[in-house]
């Protein structure tokens, strides 16, 4: 190889080396609509979880004045709301209502049950119901003869 | 009156689900919980590892749910299907059935049938499920030995008697294991000297199995130390069972074959 076609394959190289240098320009400039567009959607599903966690919160403190109702639990990824009317009862009822909807979860998977509405369970003092709504997850709290499928409209709404 | 082993108790809980599963086709899954989450039945289309891991959820569900005085049932409602816990007896009853079921009217017929199958269960005895006379071992009865000119007609009659009279009434168990033979029968020494005396002293090496309903099979023998084998039970390999059509705690005649 002479010394001559040495150096233009040299020459070559740099230029081919510039290639990907201006794709990742490239690359960048397309990148920011894109992120735009996805904080715009993390917003707006931000701020419509924030609305239904109002609506749901002012639902709730509606069920609170019902014979029967204990209490509830609301919380998503920024806040949590607890209205017991047993206090002493806080952690364990908090315990209850994250691992029923763990629960709930796993069991909607093992047994493909899709988008899960909601989960009651009956004890022998008291039942509950949970629910997600966005990325709200709310437990209410009732005694037995409570109508919980009217708790649950009522929350709905 | 002793409780059956959990083992019948399962099989025929099983029974039960499987049959419950056959009138009720819309069960996509159904399984028996006792109340501390441990599996007691599913049935035969419900994945085991399914059932584990539901198991182990609702363990750590049990405690925490102490919270409302614990758990009588549990529903979940999904876009798909529905899951049911409920208590049945001293259990929990699971099923499994797709969105549109009438999950109330779904649970009419193992509300009905599971606690009617617990409550027979509850009245048998456990093993033998026969009633067993209670000669331990049948002693075959000597033959006289005078009267010679006869010989040979009371032979003839004797022999029969002797078949009738030598057989020995036992307790099947069965038995399973990679270096079973399934030709071979085992019994105690005891039993052996009886089935040897029957042969007049000759060592048995055969043996003919009948089963109070009439099926019959012969067997080689092995003989096992009293320690290791009770005097009344004959341990018949599994296949041996199958073809005998008896189970575990039933009744057999044993006969010794002279070769």
């Amino acid at each position: 190889m002479t010394p001559k076609t040495r150096k233009k394959r040299d020459k070559m190289s740099v230029e081919m080396d510039e290639i990907p240098k201006i794709t990742l320009e490239l690359g960048s400039r397309e990148a920011e609509p894109t992120d735009i567009k996805a904080e715009k959607e993390t917003m707006e599903t931000e701020e419509k979880a924030v609305k239904a966690g109002e609506r749901i919160r002012k639902n709730a403190d509606g069920i609170m004045q019902n014979k029967g109702v204990i209490g509830y639990i609301l919380r998503n990824s920024v806040t949590a709301n607890i209205d017991l009317k047993d206090p002493t009862k806080i952690i364990d009822y908090a315990v209850l209502s994250s691992s029923t909807l763990e629960a709930g979860d796993q069991i909607s998977e093992i047994f493909n049950l899709g988008n899960i509405k909601h989960i009651l369970i009956e004890g022998e003092d008291a039942k509950l119901i949970s629910f997600a709504i966005e990325d709200n997850k709310v437990t209410a709290f009732m005694k037995k003869d409570v109508d919980h499928k009217r708790v649950y409209r009522d929350l709905q709404r | 009156m002793r409780e059956l082993t959990d083992e019948t108790r399962s099989f025929a809980l099983e029974t039960t689900l499987n049959e419950i599963r056959n009138a009720c086709p819309n069960i996509q899954a159904s399984f028996l919980l006792d109340k501390e989450a441990n599996i007691i039945a599913r049935d035969s289309e419900t994945s085991e590892a399914d059932v584990e891991q539901i198991s182990e959820l609702l363990d750590a569900m049990l405690e925490k749910a102490d919270a409302i005085g614990g758990l009588n049932a549990l529903v979940i409602e999904g876009s798909k299907g529905n899951v049911h816990l409920s208590s049945i007896e001293d259990m929990y009853l699971t099923l499994v059935a797709p969105k549109k079921t009438d999950m109330e009217n779904l649970q009419t017929i193992p509300r009905v049938l599971i606690p009617t199958v617990i409550k027979i269960l509850d009245t048998l005895p456990t093993s033998p499920k026969r009633p067993i006379p209670k000669i331990p071992v049948t002693e075959p009865e000597k033959m006289e030995e005078d009267e010679p000119e006869e010989e040979d007609e009371i032979d003839e009659e004797t022999s029969d008697v002797e078949n009738e009279l030598s057989s020995t009434q036992l307790i099947v168990e069965s038995y399973s294991g990679l270096w079973v033979r399934g030709d071979t029968v085992q019994i105690s020494k005891q039993v052996a000297e009886t089935l040897q005396d029957a042969l007049h002293g000759k060592e048995v090496d055969l043996v003919e199995v009948e089963t109070f309903n009439g099926r019959s099979s012969q067997f080689k023998v092995k003989t096992l130390d009293d320690s290791k084998i009770e005097g009344r039970i004959i341990r018949i390999p599994e296949k041996g069972c199958h073809t005998l059509k008896v189970e575990k705690g039933e009744l057999v005649r044993v006969k010794p074959i002279a070769e």
